[in-house]
């Protein structure tokens, strides 16, 4: 079961200033936290997923590696974004994936939305985003790990993009030591008139991390650089981030990273997430055993 | 349509240059393991084993990993530099959670995945094995069927599972690289010895226990037993490779596959020491030469040893020169693990770690483990060097059919090894006698138990 502190984190997630519920809270996001928070994983999973770094827990930049072959990790997110000027976007983005093959994985996040433009505010939904993720090789002496993944947003609800997007993203992560460098860039295949408010997906962005291990209290550190062109004919923004992750418990890990647009004017100013994951199995998807 | 064609042409175009790229390498192939709520349960109920068996999944690493990254450093750098950290730090304050092999032996990993994911898979089976007997929610037979269900689950993964037929001793000894790392690095091959002794015996008490408050005391009686061997290191560090059928014999009897996987595994484990510490591999074959020793270990066919030669492994070589067995009370003294640290440096009965050893101060007020169990004598070491020297030498003679064979021939060695079963004690004398006879048979071994795979380069090294 999930701790004690995962409805905190439902809790945490402001109410708005109009006294409403944040978008509303929308069902649907209800419904995906209350399945997080009420299934029974048949507890497994490592006691090393605080070093899975996934994409923006708590950095944008992800490592090449999926997660492990009949997995599950479900993870809670929260995500304040400030805007340049005044204004704020907040988002809840419950994620599932699973390891279904050796090497792949599947997932899909629903990403919730709250914006306040000064003057007015909405919240809603923000789309739906399906990937998958394909890795090709543990890393060796001559080559870094390679991983490909594809992602698919749908547009679902009143903030999400006017239509389904694309994308392919290509990763790359090498070791020295207790560090890791990963690399990231992804291209959407496909333009949109109206951008999805949160977890949309740019017209393309690179970016790089570095992560250190503690290995004895079960923490990574990372730090990343990316730049993003959100759409075309707008400038793209050069950001960074810090952040880190946590083994709470054997299988859960806790989140915390600040990001901070480097240009005045553009990107977050600033941003901060937090989340929790939790990974699990599920006995009857399983091979093997009697 | 068309954006869609685009897209599957890109991620066409990807995933063959991602497969080109890749062609070769290593596959991650990580899979979870089976999932149950008894999970864990060892690490919550008995964290002063489970954090231990953390801080030994660090000691493992670091040995790779400085054995292959740097071959001439001094001996010195591991048997004092790197013990001396484990035994006064990391053991003393052990991880909370496992530790992240790959962040310790980021080079070996990239030589060696797939040891490293065989050993990982087999660490997987070790843990939930404990967690099945740490889960007082199971009764004995949920529980044995459980552990039958889990070995189930681990041999599922042939790609990486140890071959469920105990290996010949000849596979680790006997090679052209072999017994490299435990002459040159004794002391630190005694502590992974002591490592395995713990990881095998702690199933004992926990069988033997028959409340709660046993299987408690039982552990940790067997724990301050494994720091004793670390307090006097290393004279009381094991002298042979720890067998499950010998230190842990009810655990063996009740769950011979995992008993038997755990002994391949750790066999395993000193072959891949020897390979990386002998210069007889060269470094650039290091890697193919691991290879095949994991293939031979998966090999369930060839090189193996009968079961029988399995079960009287203890008797052959000397269960006290293996650390003895788990999980009983040792009488008279030495009674090991009662005694307070002799090494001034080593409080670690004083820690601020709420699951560093306390035997410090608990042993003497500890209730005697598992009060169900008659104190049994364990056998006591030889009293003196010369005297385990021979019991090593004729014990280990006696394991090697060839060999042994070919030097009983020699009437006067033979009654020297006579004379010597003539001193032990009733249960190994009568073993013995039976495989001395067996070997004086006309006939009872054709073949030799393992052909050393010799490199032609060096073959006629002396």
């Amino acid at each position: 079961m999930w701790p004690a502190y995962v409805p905190l984190m439902i809790v945490l997630v402001p109410r708005s200033i109009h006294g409403a519920p944040p978008f509303g809270l929308s069902r649907a996001v209800a419904v995906m936290v209350a399945v997080g928070c009420l299934a029974r994983p048949a507890l497994a999973s490592a006691q090393v997923d605080y070093r899975n770094l996934d994409d923006d827990r708590p950095t944008r930049v992800e490592d090449a590696y999926p997660i492990e072959r009949h997995a599950f990790e479900w993870i809670l997110p929260w995500h304040f974004e400030a805007h340049s000027g005044s204004g704020w976007t907040q988002a809840v983005v419950p994620e599932l994936s699973y390891g279904i093959f050796s090497n792949a994985q599947l997932g899909a996040k629903l990403a919730a939305a709250w914006q306040d433009l000064g003057d007015r505010s909405k919240h809603g939904l923000s789309g739906v985003r399906v990937f998958g993720l394909y890795n090709f090789n543990t890393e060796s002496r001559s080559l870094p790990a390679l991983s490909l993944r594809l992602d698919a947003t749908l547009p679902v609800g009143a903030l999400a993009a006017s239509r389904a997007q694309v994308a392919i993203k290509g990763i790359a992560t090498r070791s020295w030591g207790r560090n890791r460098l990963h690399l990231n860039a992804a291209y959407t295949l496909n333009r949109v008139q109206r951008a999805a408010v949160a977890e949309g997906l740019p017209r393309w962005w690179a970016g790089a991390a570095l992560d250190h291990t503690l290995f004895r209290q079960s923490i990574l550190l990372v730090a990343e650089a990316f730049v993003t062109k959100p759409e075309s004919g707008v400038k793209s923004e050069l950001a960074a981030s810090l952040g880190f992750r946590y083994q709470l418990t054997t299988t859960t890990v806790l989140d915390l990273g600040v990001s901070q647009g480097l240009q005045r004017g553009r990107g977050p100013q600033p941003g901060i997430t937090v989340g929790l994951s939790k990974a699990f199995a599920i006995r009857g998807l399983m091979g093997g055993g009697r | 349509m068309r954006p869609m064609l685009q897209v599957a042409a890109a991620v066409a175009v990807l995933l063959a240059s991602g497969h080109l790229a890749a062609h070769g390498q290593d596959r991650r192939n990580e899979q979870f393991y089976y999932p149950g709520s008894f999970n864990w349960a060892f690490l919550s109920k008995y964290p002063e084993g489970g954090r231990l068996f953390n801080a030994f999944d660090y000691g493992h690493a670091v040995l790779y990993e400085e054995l292959y990254t740097r071959p001439g450093a001094p001996p010195a750098e591991l048997e004092v530099g790197q013990f001396d950290y484990l035994t006064r730090d990391l053991l003393i304050r052990p991880p909370r959670f496992a530790v992240a092999e790959e962040v310790i032996e980021p080079a070996y990993a990239k030589l060696a995945w797939k040891a490293k994911q065989m050993f990982d898979w087999a660490h997987i089976l070790h843990r939930q094995v404990y967690d099945a007997y740490a889960d007082e929610r199971l009764t004995p037979s949920a529980r044995d069927s459980l552990v039958e269900r889990l070995t189930d689950y681990y041999l599922g993964r042939k790609e990486y599972a140890f071959a469920v037929v105990p290996k010949s001793m000849a596979l680790m000894d006997d090679q052209y690289f072999s017994q490299t790392f435990r002459r040159k690095y004794p002391k630190f091959n005694g502590l992974i010895w002591a490592y395995h002794w713990l990881q095998i015996g702690l199933y004992e008490p926990l069988i033997l226990g028959s409340t709660p408050a046993a299987r408690k005391a039982g552990v940790q009686a067997t724990i301050a037993r494994f720091w004793s061997m670390v307090e006097d290191a290393p004279k009381r560090f094991p002298g042979v490779m720890p067998m499950t059928s010998a230190v842990a014999p009810n655990f063996a009897r009740q769950h011979t596959r995992a008993a038997i996987i755990f002994d391949n595994l750790h066999m395993m484990h000193d072959i891949i020491s020897d390979i990386l510490a002998s210069n007889k591999v060269d470094r650039g074959k290091k890697r193919e030469v691991i290879y095949q020793a994991l293939a031979e270990f998966q090999d369930g066919t060839r090189n193996v040893m009968t079961m029988d030669e399995w079960w009287s492994m203890g008797q052959m070589m000397g269960l006290a020169v293996m650390g003895g067995e788990a999980g009983r009370v040792l009488a008279p003294p030495p009674t090991v693990g009662a005694v307070a640290p002799a090494m001034g440096a080593m409080n670690h009965g004083v820690t601020a770690a709420d699951t560093a050893p306390r035997h410090q101060h608990s042993m003497p007020d500890m209730p005697m483990p598992m009060e169900e169990t008659k104190p049994v004598p364990d056998r006591p070491a030889p009293d003196s060097s010369a005297a385990r020297a021979i019991d090593f030498v004729f014990g280990r003679l006696l394991l090697d059919r060839d060999r042994a064979r070919a030097v009983l021939r020699d009437p006067a060695t033979r009654r020297a090894v006579e004379a010597w079963i003539g001193t032990l004690d009733d249960s190994r004398r009568s073993a013995l006698q039976i495989r001395l006879a067996g070997l004086l048979a006309a006939g009872r071994v054709k073949t030799p138990a393992v052909k050393p795979t010799v490199p032609r380069q060096h073959q006629h090294q002396p």
